[in-house]
């Protein structure tokens, strides 16, 4: 019975998809004309639905892609087609191609950060890096990262922090404190997404499948870092801009309405490449490694620097250490 | 005397229950997950296990291999980086006879090199640069050091630095994270002429957040 509405829906769908005007190439899936909650609103009014995507081609794909399942349950070879066809779509529209990974955790790999509070001078070019390299919308200038200048008189002080400053750096009497996703190991912003939109993968990294994710802004609300940020518009990236080495995962390009947030860079660090923040730092404030290997560098903080972590005493387990000279 | 036992066991009992039932609460408030120190500690680490290398990440860098505070790894080629290496080339006779000829020379030849590390009575030139034998630098105590391993100059003074350099809680990999381990050198970031970082403008302004904090 409901195959049967779904199928003449889709017939539905393709023949309206004959008629409308071609002009404007296929919609983007990051553009969708009905989002997911409003297709089911679609379905269960039966034909309205037709009249609602009646401006876009709708092709068999577009209605694959439409209703394919959460990333973290898909198998391999529904990967290969989901990505196939975000790809093929991406081509359509701007005639360049894009390389999306499905690459998964490396094994015997748990990835920290550390951050160095004495180097940092608020030069920012984290920040920079962070935007070009994850494909962030450049209309709201959304980041990532924010680099708080505090005063040393007050200490770690975020109420106190100014995270918009324009003057020159570093300034007499300041330290610069940078914050992001921590991938904390107990995150709690994976505990309240009510559709397992957002996961912690084997390698610590905590992800969101940007398809998935019905924009409730929960794990936003949860977070007690400031690490999530939401597309409150659709997110756009000047074509010349756009980062073309992506991950499903990562910095594949968002849509209207879905959370996004640091990644640990997920399509350059699975590659054993450091985060492009990490890269981009000139005053090598900013740590990356694999805290399972003994010899790397964040072990070395670990074991010998004095560190800490933002609100340790709510066990969120940040894997995001800082430190001193 | 039955009822004061009684009433004395009660209130041990009371008193165990309660024990019990915060110690329940506050697991639930911390919810049950272990500290990721002790998922480290759970995990002997198995050098081979890793596939992962950042040698793609490599090709075409020109490296040496050095070995500091019992850590090998490799750092950047210094030598070939700096232009009209070799200094004799210039340099053929000692400085004092160079020195002498200025007069007639004009212009000289390093004149944008301003030393602004430690003070005049603790450095000078000769505090790294060999005097007769340009190419190469000196310690403190004479012995040679090459423009490579010029980061033995700088732990002289800088010995918890050089530590942190060769552990990597200070200065930054090149490639990647993973094995092998190429680093910058102390002079890649540092000006050795110079060596602390400028003050400059940030490189990205945020003008929404800056627009918001106007309107407060």
């Amino acid at each position: 019975m409901i195959i049967d509405s779904i199928k003449k829906l889709q017939n539905l769908f393709n023949q309206s998809a004959e008629k409308v005007d071609e002009s404007g190439g296929v919609k983007q899936v990051f553009e969708k004309p009905i989002d997911r909650r409003s297709s089911l609103k679609a379905m269960a009014g039966g034909f309205v639905a037709s009249a609602a995507l009646s401006g876009a081609g709708c092709s068999d794909a577009k209605w694959q892609e439409y209703f394919k399942g959460n990333y973290k349950v898909m198998t391999d070879e529904e990967r290969k087609a989901t990505i196939a066809r975000l790809s093929a779509n991406y081509e359509e529209r701007t005639g360049h191609k894009v390389n999306i990974s499905d690459k998964k955790p490396n094994e015997n790999t748990l990835f920290g950060y550390a951050f160095n509070v004495s180097k940092c001078q608020g030069y920012g070019d984290c920040i920079s890096a962070c935007v070009e390299e994850n494909n962030q919308d450049r209309d709201t200038e959304m980041q990532y990262i924010r680099i708080h200048e505090m005063n040393k008189k007050n200490g770690i002080n975020f109420e106190m922090a100014d995270d918009t400053f324009t003057h020159q750096v570093p300034q007499e009497g300041n330290f610069y404190l940078g914050t992001q996703c921590f991938h904390c190991d107990n995150p709690p912003c994976v505990k309240v997404c009510p559709v397992e939109a957002t996961w912690q993968e084997t390698d610590g990294i905590v992800v969101i499948d940007y398809d998935w994710c019905v924009g409730c802004r929960y794990c936003l609300a949860a977070c007690p870092y400031d690490g999530r940020r939401f597309n409150w518009k659709q997110p756009t990236v000047p074509e010349p801009e756009v980062n073309k080495e992506q991950h499903y995962l990562g910095n594949r390009l968002r849509k209207k309405g879905v959370m996004e947030k640091c990644t640990f860079c997920v399509q350059r660090s699975r590659e054993g490449k450091n985060p492009a923040c990490v890269e981009a730092c000139p005053t090598g404030a900013r740590t990356f490694g694999n805290i399972l290997d003994p010899e790397s560098e964040i072990r070395y903080i670990l074991e010998n620097k004095k560190v800490f972590r933002l609100k340790e005493d709510l066990g969120t387990e940040p894997k995001f250490w800082y430190y001193m000279d | 005397m039955k009822t004061w036992v009684s009433s004395i066991l009660i209130i041990v009992v009371v008193l165990l229950a309660g024990s019990l039932l915060s110690n329940l609460i506050m697991n639930n408030h911390h919810g049950n997950h272990k500290s990721v120190f002790k998922t480290i500690e759970s995990k002997p680490y198995e050098p081979d296990s890793i596939p992962m290398s950042s040698v793609k990440h490599l090709a075409y860098l020109d490296t040496v291999s050095v070995t500091a505070e019992g850590r090998h790894f490799a750092i950047l080629n210094r030598e070939n980086e700096i232009t009209s290496f070799k200094c004799s080339e210039c340099h053929n006779e000692p400085l004092e006879e160079l020195k002498a000829l200025k007069p007639k020379m004009g212009k000289k030849s390093h004149w944008n090199i301003e030393l602004q590390h430690a003070n005049a009575e603790t450095m000078n030139c000769n505090t790294c640069h060999s005097e007769n034998n340009m190419d190469e630098l000196h310690t403190f105590t004479g012995a040679r050091v090459s423009f490579n391993n010029s980061y033995k100059l700088c732990s002289q003074c800088h010995q918890q630095e050089y530590k942190d350099w060769a552990g990597g809680a200070h200065g930054k990999r090149v490639g990647g994270w993973a094995k092998p381990v190429v680093k910058r050198t102390c002079t890649n970031c540092h000006n050795p002429h110079s060596p602390s970082f400028p003050h400059k403008y940030p490189s990205r302004i945020n003008t929404r957040m800056v627009e918001q904090r106007a309107k407060k």
